[in-house]
């Protein structure tokens, strides 16, 4: 049960719609103007402090954890220094858009475009990303769905962990002021080497005076609401919470409480700083539960009240409203920032690390149900009992959450990055699926690479089929090709000429970064910056790994090639050029070869036939993604994750030959296309787990959706959970499965090719739901409304 | 090797197979559906097996009965254990394995025997469902390899039995008393039909019979459900009786406790959705 402050705050931010605030962009903008000719690296530091010391403080009613992003509860900043070019674009149509609208007012509109916009015209990092990039890239990386990376250079990157183990927690902020200046100490002004670890050490001072005036400032506010206050429990709440304002980030925490509220000061300052994507939590239950024993053990704190200050962080983590484009809230759906939490799994030195901390996280979100934190599990072979039940507990309610990882195959994805053993088991998720280690730059998620486009490239000449303008390499007339194998080879050219680009992309971003927009602030929270002397855009960090290109509809690809394969070279039931032509068609004339088409084994049924080819393609994926190197020298890592990015991926790609229809969505990460996995789950995570997980280090993603009733008894739950063991021990990383509701079923009946993968127990097993007869299924119904 | 060549020329009807099936035994298990069952009871839920395999080819061939379910495969000893061993991660982490049905697995005695030796030997957990009605000789050491027995007992009355179901019981009856001789986990399941067996008369018999023979099992009730009844459609059948119903939550909870004064475990699986079930629950 929720408390009732809880379910306060939370009705209040259900009732809240996200809007947009300009106060953190106007107060950026004006200290641009006064820093002009500075150091980016000491004009965005001052930027930084400047917001914390008068961005308005505001306490929402009966908060635990304070600390705020903007007017609303739901707010959303603007980071202009970026790019400012599609909020004017778009701003107009922010209240309309059908993915992720945003409330914002005319008079903000009218501010920000005479006070904040104008200074920053040809200023952006957008502007000097266009000019700069070659036109052929150009041609097909901006806005065009091929490859696309325009979470790169329209926003901050993210993609952090702060590392409150190592760092922040045992330094505080003082602390960290205390090291820049020694540090300072040690470099002569007269030195030139150390000209930029100088700006540096200075830029870190810079900012971590602001986070301490935010907190000063939070405590002033909450001692004078103190004296007005009548209620005396309230009353004492806002002093107590004064306190710790005034006492962290500044200083090290010393209990669970102030540890919470730091960890928010901290995300706060992130989110203040560059807006990004991806500020992970990283491993909280690792972290705070050290915090929370000794609280327990002093008779400091209970269970309730610290599963209370838990609660009320999901909310303060759900209350920042990610501000993007249209475009990106394609890919990234949902107002989803993607921190990222992750629970369970082992410990530095191998032992289980589950506490009561990882419990109560997932009890929070089964209770307050927010989008945030992206909760993430770690499931081991020695994980305990209850951890997998309660995680299993928490997939029933349906709400997608916890994301299911193996703790062995990430810690084997970070050995292959390159990590030391320990580090590589200490991985926490970054964004989504990535696995991830705190001590880190990295760009997990630099570039969206369409395996779509690049077999309609191939069986093209070159060409979009949709629009008939030409973006991949040449090719031969589809009529022309004479076996299978050189269909293959011709999608691998294809394929190998979007990574090339995606990489001339990448690299290009990165150098502008480093140039632009240095991040002084998140550089405070990563090991290794302070150490280098050097910001964690230019490689600070302990670790960098390369930036990872996600491949997108690996799926439908193999599915296409089995079917040309079999049905031309092999049966001869066709042959190319009517294959072209029912493309041509979009497959409009052509429904026995489309029945045909759709007939031959789809990936996703544990058949070696299509899953073979599969795992080819992701093979030829990691190896030519790694060939090249980033910035820093490290390799590129190759993915197969997925946000929401397989349905914009699939609107460029007209009709493909395993009987998909153009525009239709592309096959999500590792997951089969939907609908074509119409065996078992089990069938579906074997073909999954057959591509090497192990290797993709920037992540892979399986969906499943099954129904309610699969985990409906502690016995079902418990096979569950043994069949979830038989995935990862097949080599597996990760899995989530879409519980689905009754209005699912509906619409399965009413559309059954559309979901021939749905899963439900009937009496005692479990089948496609599409499968049973109507009075079955609405016996069904019945009962999943009943449970 | 004349083995070899058997487990690849012996054939095996087979109307399904279920993978992830959660239900017919211990863990996660493939459930094989077995074609052709020497019985014809009148509220079967798997009424297809019942059809003459040439007869329903034929059929399909004239396109009146092009149903895919409803088709049998053929099937080799070695495909199907290739089949059943595709599974083999989930049955060893899930102490699953696999589970014969039917229809009526022991219709096919050389076949059964055949599979059942290929995955004795790999260390497979087995179950079968049957329906008491073989051959003992022909079956003793299938049944041997067993590690789990569903053994159905319909009714106690030789004459009713016949009327419900087309056969006398004796056969069942004395199958019963071989198989309990084996010391495999036994369970004799009850399908559980008003107004057909749910009568205190019929379960005294039974309790009666189990006790006097000295048979090591529990008993398992299985409330009656309609859920097969599609496929009487799609055969051109007619309906099972609408007479047939589960029993009364009262009648089952009166059951349950008559079995248990007489010191036989009876139980029924609550989670199988069937709303008698979740009442008692």
């Amino acid at each position: 049960m929720m408390t009732e402050r809880i379910q306060r705050a939370k009705d209040a931010y259900i009732d809240t719609k996200p809007s947009i605030c300009y106060e953190r962009a106007a107060i950026w903008t004006e200290s641009h103007k006064a820093t002009e000719g500075e150091s980016y690296q000491i004009r965005r530091a001052k930027a930084f402090k400047a917001v914390c010391e008068t961005l308005p403080v505001r306490v929402f009613d009966g908060e635990l954890i304070v600390g705020a992003i903007g007017e609303a509860r739901r707010s959303g900043i603007l980071t202009p220094e970026f790019s400012w070019q599609w909020v004017d674009k778009e701003m107009d149509t922010f209240k309309t858009r059908k993915q992720d609208p945003y409330e914002i007012r005319e008079d903000q509109k009218a501010f920000i475009r005479s006070e904040i916009f104008p200074y920053w015209k040809g200023k952006s990092l957008e502007e000097a990303y266009l000019s700069r990039l070659p036109e052929e890239t150009k041609h097909i990386l901006i806005d065009t769905g091929i490859i696309d990376n325009d979470s790169k250079w329209r926003q901050a990157v993210g993609e952090v962990t702060p590392d409150y183990q190592d760092v922040l927690f045992p330094q505080g902020y003082r602390g960290i002021i205390q090291s820049a200046k020694d540090h300072l100490k040690t470099l002569s002004p007269s030195d030139p080497e150390a000209i930029e670890s100088r700006t540096f050490y200075e830029s870190v001072i810079l900012v971590s005076e602001g986070i301490v005036t935010l907190a000063n400032r939070y405590a002033d506010a909450l001692e004078q609401m103190s004296t007005t206050t009548a209620d005396a429990v309230r009353k004492a709440e806002l002093i107590e919470s004064a306190r710790i304002c005034r006492k962290v980030p500044e200083n090290p925490p010393e209990t669970f409480y102030e540890a919470i509220q730091f960890v928010w000061f901290v995300q706060l300052g992130g989110v203040l700083s560059e807006n990004p994507l991806a500020l992970n939590l990283g491993r909280f239950d690792q972290f705070m539960y050290p915090y929370y024993e000794a609280d327990l053990k002093a008779g400091r704190i209970t269970p309730d009240f610290a599963q209370e200050l838990v609660d009320s962080l999901w909310l303060k983590l759900s209350e920042w409203v990610w501000t993007i484009s249209a475009n990106t809230a394609d890919f990234f759906a949902g107002y989803n920032q993607f921190q990222n939490l992750t629970v369970g799994g082992r410990k530095r030195d191998g032992s289980d690390g589950s506490n009561a901390i990882s419990f109560m996280c997932l009890e929070a979100t089964k209770r307050v149900k927010t989008h945030q934190p992206g909760l993430s599990v770690r499931i081991h072979p020695l994980s305990s009992e209850d951890f997998v039940n309660a995680v299993l507990d928490l997939v029933k309610e349906g709400t997608g959450f916890p994301a299911i990882h193996s703790d062995v195959t990430g810690g084997q994805m970070l050995l292959r990055a390159g990590y030391d053993p320990e580090d590589a088991r200490d991985w926490s998720n970054c964004g989504c699926v990535v696995p991830h280690f705190r001590k880190t730059g990295q760009w997990t998620a630099a570039v969206n690479v369409n395996f779509g486009a690049a077999l309609e490239y191939a069986l093209n000449e070159g060409k979009s089929r949709l629009t008939d303008i030409k973006y991949g390499l040449d090719a031969i007339p589809m009529s022309d090709y004479t076996s299978y194998e050189a269909v293959k080879e011709a999608f691998k050219d294809q394929l190998g000429y979007l990574i090339e680009q995606s990489v001339v992309g990448t690299i290009a971003a990165q150098k502008l970064h480093a140039e632009m927009v240095p991040r002084p602030f998140l550089s405070t929270c990563i090991d290794g910056c302070m150490t280098k002397g050097k910001d964690l855009s230019k490689g600070g960090a302990k670790y960098n790994i390369g930036p990872v290109l996600t491949g997108i509809g690996i799926g439908v690809v193999a599915n296409a090639l089995a079917v040309i394969k079999k049905l031309v070279f092999e049966e001869q039931v066709t042959d190319m050029a009517t294959l072209c032509k029912a493309l041509d068609a979009n497959w409009e004339g052509y429904d026995q070869l489309r029945e045909q088409a759709i007939a031959v084994p789809k990936y996703g049924n544990d058949i070696a036939y299509v899953d073979d080819i599969a795992i080819e393609l992701s093979n030829f994926y990691f190896q030519e993604t790694t060939c090249y190197r980033d910035i820093f020298g490290s390799t590129f890592n190759s993915a197969f994750m997925g946000i929401s990015n397989y349905i914009p991926a699939g609107k460029i790609v007209g009709a493909t030959p395993c009987g998909r229809k153009a525009t239709m969505p592309l096959s999500e990460g590792v997951s089969p296309y939907v609908g074509s996995d119409t065996s078992t789950p089990l069938a579906a995570m074997k073909s999954a787990a057959k591509l090497n997980h192990d290797v993709h280090t920037g992540g892979t993603l399986l969906n499943l959706r099954i129904a309610k009733s699969v985990l409906d008894t502690p016995k079902h739950r418990a096979q569950f959970g043994a069949i979830l063991q038989s995935f990862f021990a097949m080599g597996a990383f990760h899995v989530q499965f879409n519980v689905v509701k009754t209005e699912v079923l509906r619409a399965a009946q009413k559309d059954p090719s559309a979901y021939k993968d749905l899963l439900v127990r009937v009496a005692g097993y479990s089948t496609q739901f599409v499968n049973l007869s109507t009075e079955v299924q609405e016996a069904i119904i019945a009962r999943n409304e009943h449970q | 090797m004349p083995e070899m060549n058997t487990s690849k020329v012996l054939n095996g009807k087979i109307s399904n197979i279920q993978h992830f099936s959660i239900h017919d035994g211990p863990g996660v298990r493939t459930t094989v559906f077995f074609y052709g069952c020497p019985l014809r009871c009148k509220w079967c839920a798997n009424p297809e097996t019942w059809f003459d395999f040439e007869a329903l080819k034929m059929a399909e061939a004239s396109d009146c009965l092009a149903k895919e379910p409803l088709r049998p495969v053929l099937y080799t000893v070695d495909e199907l254990v290739d089949q059943l061993m595709s599974q083999i991660i989930y049955f060893r982490n899930t102490d699953g394995g696999v589970t014969f049905s039917g229809g009526e697995a022991t219709c096919q005695p050389v076949f059964l025997e055949a599979v059942a030796s290929q995955l004795y030997e790999r260390g497979i957990h087995m179950t079968i469902e049957t329906c008491g009605v073989f051959d003992w000789r022909k079956l003793s050491k299938t049944m041997s390899m067993m590690d789990l027995i569903y053994y159905d007992l319909k009714h106690m009355s030789p004459q009713q039995h016949k009327i419900f179901c087309g056969r006398q019981n004796t056969v069942i009856l004395e199958n019963l008393i071989h198989l309990s001789q084996l010391g495999k986990e036994l369970v004799v399941r009850l399908p559980f039909i008003h107004p057909v067996n749910d009568m205190p008369e019929n379960i005294e018999a039974m309790a009666d019979f189990i006790i006097k023979n000295e048979i090591k099992c529990s008993v398992e009730l299985l409330p009656y459900h309609r859920f097969g009844e599609g496929k009487y459609e799609k055969l051109g059948l007619p309906k099972p009786s609408p007479c047939f119903k589960a029993p009364t939550t009262a009648i089952l909870q009166k059951t349950i406790n008559y079995f248990e004064r007489r010191n036989i475990t009876c139980f029924m699986d609550y989670s199988d959705g069937h709303p008698a079930a979740q009442m008692v629950k």
